[in-house]
């Protein structure tokens, strides 16, 4: 069971090395996180997450966090981002706009 | 005219795609980047370059033989403020442009067990997000559509545009209108080699 997160975590989790765990919540739910993906996207847990060990930055580049009010995406350059959409079970790519925020990881 | 080969032609089924390259300039003249998009609706790798897909188009070509500058107008459109950004901070102008057209036999692909003759052709080796990969596709043609420099460029909240000219507009001297008579040169290499200085022999 997959979703923009867990997606997006995975992937970035294999070239980067990124936290296993934050304010209790551990790589091993990510099932629950899964289930729960409202009520994490609504506390803006996402954002807190990845702000925790990335920078905010105006311009994106290849494997920069992207994210919006309820999704995560992984940015391919600086005009576009991939995203998971569940609903197709399959990654699509979207353009970069205004609502989003784009986070680069520390040192990455 | 372009005659497509049977690289792709023996195979029924045809698929058509555009590549576009922008050469793209600081304001003080140095370099900046090649910018490349495609009309395709996936990313597209060739020559180990990635295209990014866009909703981009372009004027009708009308090949002939009058002397005069061609030229096309390219839109591109649901810009976003990257590109925006990019188009206000770089040189477009009297920079190279260029137009690919590649027709291919998309490769057969399985989804869910069941197999179709001719697939989506798109692949996530190498990627997570949807890419075709040109290079992997041996029954194709590619040629060159249009190739010149960005003329004239506009930008609005929405949308690009870009005049692309045939280079033959940066001839700085008037290019002659008369025709020229066969019986002018002895032999066609004699004609293709001859100095045109203002319409007649120099």
């Amino acid at each position: 069971m997959n979703n923009c997160f867990t997606t997006a975590y995975t992937y970035l989790n294999l070239h980067y090395a990124l936290p296993q765990s934050w304010k209790g919540w551990t790589v091993k739910d990510m099932e629950t996180f899964v289930k729960d993906e409202k009520k994490f996207l609504g506390r803006k847990d996402h954002i807190g997450f990845f702000r925790s060990f990335c920078s905010k930055v105006k311009e994106a580049k290849k494997d920069d966090i992207v994210l919006t009010r309820t999704s995560v995406g992984v940015a391919i350059n600086r005009f576009t981002y991939w995203v998971y959409n569940e609903d197709l079970e399959r990654v699509e790519h979207k353009m970069l706009d205004n609502n989003c925020l784009i986070m680069r990881i520390n040192n990455g | 005219m372009k005659t497509i080969t049977n690289n792709s032609r023996s195979s029924r089924q045809l698929a058509i795609l555009h590549l576009f390259e922008f050469d793209m300039y600081n304001f003080d003249g140095t370099f900046k980047e090649t910018l490349r998009f495609t009309d395709h609706d996936i990313f597209v790798d060739y020559n180990f370059n990635d295209y990014t897909p866009l909703a981009i188009s372009f004027d009708r070509l009308v090949e002939d033989f009058t002397m005069s500058v061609d030229s096309i107008n390219i839109t591109i459109d649901n810009v976003n403020g990257a590109l925006s950004s990019e188009a206000l901070a770089s040189e477009w102008r009297n920079n190279r442009a260029s137009i690919t057209r590649v027709s291919y036999t998309p490769a057969a692909e399985t989804i869910d067990s069941e197999t179709y003759d001719y697939g989506y052709g798109d692949n996530l080796a190498g990627t997570t997000y949807p890419e075709l990969d040109l290079d992997a596709i041996s029954n194709k043609d590619v040629w060159t559509l249009f190739g010149g420099v960005i003329d004239t460029f506009g930008a609005s909240e929405s949308a690009l545009n870009a005049t692309i000219t045939t280079e033959f507009n940066n001839w700085s001297r008037p290019f002659p209108t008369r025709t020229y008579n066969q019986n002018e040169f002895t032999t066609i290499v004699d004609a293709m080699t001859d100095i045109i200085y203002w319409g007649r022999q120099e």
